[in-house]
Order: structure tokens, then sequence, then C-alpha cells
């Protein structure tokens, strides 16, 4: 496949992702600023009304915020109307599904220059009613009914893997461990501290000494959630925003010297309930998308400078690094040990903190991970900066896999 | 008369109720796949007619909750788990009849039963170990 025109990325713009610091705003103010920071990052600027149309991901504004029609919401409030406005819902993989459907919108030639982005404004309801809309995302019928969470289905798939390929619970405990030391140099972060930093805090309140950070991620302080995974295997409940323009290639040359190039889009589903997958550790819709990404950008696994995987859980980072086919089947959980996926590893993943520490306003994710790569191919990452980045992959899932979408950008 | 009934989540809720474990096969292809599916599940095919499952499989994954959905607030912690039925289709169930304190207890593989148990008012479906 091959897009009928070249597409390119000429700015981006997020908000902080927090649990308590955006509690007086709404989704309005939030998605304003990060539509506010993406234009003012464009190189040579541009006008609002250079804009030709607005996607927007979002998964429950309506159930969050008592607000549905969030898309013309989002374009009024930032200054876009009246050009049109289109909400998209893919659960989790939401804003990621709007950035593909938003290359695809100007590669048609129907748009020159799009806005995509998301918003999520969880944390006006209470943690147990925020954890009733996110279980709206399982099958309703054939999991929800035997008391199936979303922690609960990635667990499920960490203990299919441990027992299959001998994976531990201690390899999850390093994605975290690295994930926290990676959002303590992201100042959009949720968590901008270690986990070690972390651990000392907790412990001077409960009057317990931790030696290092797996002592903490393994005592009573680090809760339970779904066996095998703990409070520090899942990602925050958060709010946030953020924005990204897409405009022709021809068009990017004009507006900054350094475009992001779109190189390969790649999207596909699988079966709604988890049990109805073949196998149990892998989401083949992963797999599939990211073989259409690949192929478009003519490019291998290998060639991927970095990439930004959809670690809701530490064992989603555990499948994504193998099914994205940066490691063998099953040398997941030991690359993350072995600091392969580090800021100064061969595969850095999840240079941000990734959803587990940079936090997770669902609607808000898969553009987060594109403005990531944004300020990594650009080389404007600052203390988290790759060395020489050119190829960045990002991987948004809904769900259990159910939606996968995959964008390989390229500087 | 089981061929009169649609196949829909009320046709398999009504199913268990009377401790049935319904799903359907291909005509076509001879999937079988339980919940039923409207369209084949492997060949894409219609020619669907209603099969009965023993109820008989083993543990493919599993977990226990710790934080549960509002509606089962008062029965945490409790296991779930995926059973692949000896006909060969997984299912998601309750898991009764293990000790859901002690999860490094639970081994995959083990043999296990189907169960039915009345819950929110409706019968839904479990799976204890055989014996």
């Amino acid at each position: 496949m091959k897009l009928a025109r070249d597409v390119s990325m000429v700015g981006a713009g997020m908000t902080l992702f927090h649990h308590t610091a955006h509690a007086d705003k709404s989704s309005r103010e939030l998605f304003e600023e990060a539509v506010s920071e993406s234009l003012s990052s464009v190189d040579s600027g541009i006008e609002i009304n250079d804009i030709d149309a607005l996607i927007i991901g979002n998964l429950s504004s309506d159930t969050f915020e008592h607000q549905s029609h969030v898309a013309c919401l989002a374009a009024d409030w930032s200054g876009l109307r009246p050009k049109p406005s289109i909400r998209v819902e893919n659960a989790c993989a939401s804003s990621g599904v709007a950035f593909q459907m938003g290359v695809m919108a100007v590669a048609s030639g129907m748009y020159e220059t799009v806005m995509v982005g998301g918003v999520e404004k969880m944390t006006r309801l209470s943690t147990e009613a925020i954890t009733d809309a996110l279980a709206m995302g399982v099958d309703n019928a054939y999991e929800y009914p035997a008391g199936l969470t979303n922690p609960g289905l990635y667990a499920m798939m960490a203990v299919a893997h441990f027992k299959r390929y001998g994976t531990c619970w201690e390899q999850l405990a390093a994605m975290a461990i690295k994930d926290h030391h990676n959002s303590s140099l992201n100042p959009k972060a949720q968590f901008q501290s270690e986990v070690i930093d972390i651990a000392r805090k907790v412990g001077a309140k409960k009057g317990l000494t931790f030696n290092d950070p797996m002592d903490f991620l393994r005592s009573s302080a680090n809760p339970m959630i779904a066996y095998p995974l703990r409070l520090f295997d899942c990602c925050p409940i958060s709010d946030g925003a953020s924005a990204a323009i897409l405009t022709s290639s021809k068009m990017s040359k004009k507006l900054t010297d350094t475009p992001i190039k779109v190189a390969g889009i790649g999207q596909a589903s699988d079966t709604m309930a988890f049990h109805d997958r073949s196998d149990l550790t892998s989401l083949k819709a992963t797999v599939e998308a990211s073989r259409k990404a690949y192929q478009m950008a003519g490019i291998k696994p290998k060639d991927v400078d970095l990439a930004m995987v959809h670690d809701c859980f530490t064992s989603a980072e555990l499948l994504a690094s193998e099914d994205l086919g940066f490691f063998e089947k099953g040398e997941g959980g030991k690359a993350a040990e072995e600091g392969r996926t580090g800021l100064d590893g061969d595969k850095p993943i999840n240079t941000d903190g990734g959803l587990k520490a940079r936090g997770h306003p669902i609607g808000a994710t898969g553009v987060a991970m594109i403005y990531e790569v944004w300020k990594q191919l650009r080389g404007e990452a600052d203390r988290r900066q790759v060395k020489d980045a050119e190829i960045g992959l990002t991987q948004n899932v809904g769900v259990t896999g159910g939606t996968v979408v995959i964008q390989i950008l390229r500087r | 008369m089981v061929e009169d009934k649609p196949f829909t989540v009320k046709s398999y809720y009504d199913f268990l109720k009377e401790k049935k474990l319904m799903g359907n096969s291909c005509g076509d292809c001879k999937a079988l796949m339980v919940p039923p599916r409207l369209v084949c599940i492997q060949c894409r095919g219609k020619r669907l007619d209603w099969v009965q499952f023993s109820g008989k499989g083993s543990l493919e994954t599993f977990t226990v909750i710790h934080v549960p959905p509002t509606f089962l607030k008062e029965k945490a912690p409790y296991a779930v788990g995926i059973v692949k039925l000896e006909e060969g289709p997984m299912v998601t169930a309750r898991l009764l009849g293990v000790d859901a304190q002690n999860p490094e207890k639970i081994k995959l593989g083990m043999s296990m039963v189907a169960d039915y148990i009345e819950e929110n008012g409706r019968t839904i479906l479990a799976f204890k170990p055989a014996q």
C-alpha cells in the first residue's frame, strides 16, 4: 500500500498529563492548550485558518463529563469553527486512529492541512466510577459478567507468557523502573520521579525502609491489582490533551526545514473477546498492523531507532516488544531486564515514560506518543534525547488488541 | 426446540440457566464456537447450527482480581480464567474451588468442569477443578 501523496507532520503539542493538576479544567480548556502549542511549534508559523479540519480521539467524554459532541466542542473552543470536526472512538487507540484518519484525509487531497489530536478529562468522577467506565471496553456480554477488568486481561497475558516462555514478574518490574526513569526527564509526564524516590516518600509515610526499587515493588506498599500485576505494573488515571498538525509533504517544506514524514501507517482489528484468540501471548493485530506499516515505510524492525508502545500494563510492553519484531518471541522480558529498551539501549522503548509513567488520558494517548517521536526525531527531547534518532514507531492499542494502529515517522 | 432459538446473547444466557453450555458449529468448515456467533469465526460462512459443549476443559490462563468492577465489590479477590474446552474453543469464566489467596498454587493445564452460578439476576458460566 502507498499513500496517494506524501504526508508530513509540521507541529505538535500536548498538555502536562496529570491526575490532579487539571482539576479545574475541562476538555475544552485542555484541548485548546494542546492546539495552541502545536500551532506555535510550526517553525515558519501557521495561522489557525490554515487548518482545514479537526479529527479528535476521545473515549468517553459522555461518561466522564456528561458531554457528547466533543469534536464540535473542541473545534469551537480552539478557534477552528467553521472547519469540519470529527470524533474517533476506538477505545484507548482513539487518537492513534484519529492520526491515521488525518493522514488519509490529507493524502486523499480533500484537505491540505489537518489538525489531529485527542483529549480525555477523567478525574471528575470517582476512581470507582472511572474503573467502571473503562471496563466498558471489554466484551460486555462475555467478559464483563465473569468479573474481568482491563488489568485482569493483561494479567492473564502475563500468566500465559510466564508459563510458555519462563518470563518472570521481576522482568516486568524492570520495565516500570525504566519508564519512571524516562518520565523523570520529561516535563510533560505525570510522574516525574524515579521509582526509588517514590519508594522513599512512601516509606517515610509508612515507617518502612526500602533499599532499592525492587525491594519496594515487591512489598505490600505496591498492592496487587490483578495477579500477577501490582499497582506499579499499571498505568494511572490521567487528564490531558494532545495535538499534531499534518499537511502534504509539499506544503510542509514551506512551513519548516525539519518536517517529520509519515513513512508508514497500518491498522488492524482482532476478536473483541480475548478468549477467541488462538495465542494468548501475542496480539495478532500488532503483528498485522506493523507488517503493513513496515512494508509501506520500506523498513524492517531493526531499522527502528525508538518506539512508543502502548504499555497500559507492563505485560503490554512485553508483548509489544516481541510482536513488533524487536525481539524474538519470549525474549522481551530478558531484553528489558538487560536494559536494551532503556534510553541508551539498542532499542529504546517509551522514552517519554510510556502510559505507565507519562500518564494515560485515554483519548489523548496515541497522539502523545506521536508528540514524543516528533520531539526525538527533531532532536528536541532534551535530557532524554536518543542520539541520531531517524526513525520512530508508535503502537496504540484498543483494550486487548481488538484495535491496533501503528505509525512510522521519519526525519 | 433448540433449532428455533436465534444465535443471540440472550439465547446463550437462557441455555446457561438450564445448565447447558451452548455454541454453534459451522456447516461449511466445521469450526466450533462458543458463545454462538452469527458469522463463522473461521470461514465467515453463515450455515451455523446449535451445538452443546461437554463443559470439560483445561485451564489456559487466569488472574485473581483484587480491584473489581463495582458490581463485584463484595466478592474480591476472586479468580477468573480462560478455559480451553475439550472440543477446542476457549471461554472466559469465573473460577471456583481454587485458592485466590494463593494464586501460585493454581496450575495451568489443570482439568476443569463447568459450573453455573447465579449472580445479579442471571446465570453465569464458571469452572471448577475436575473432582
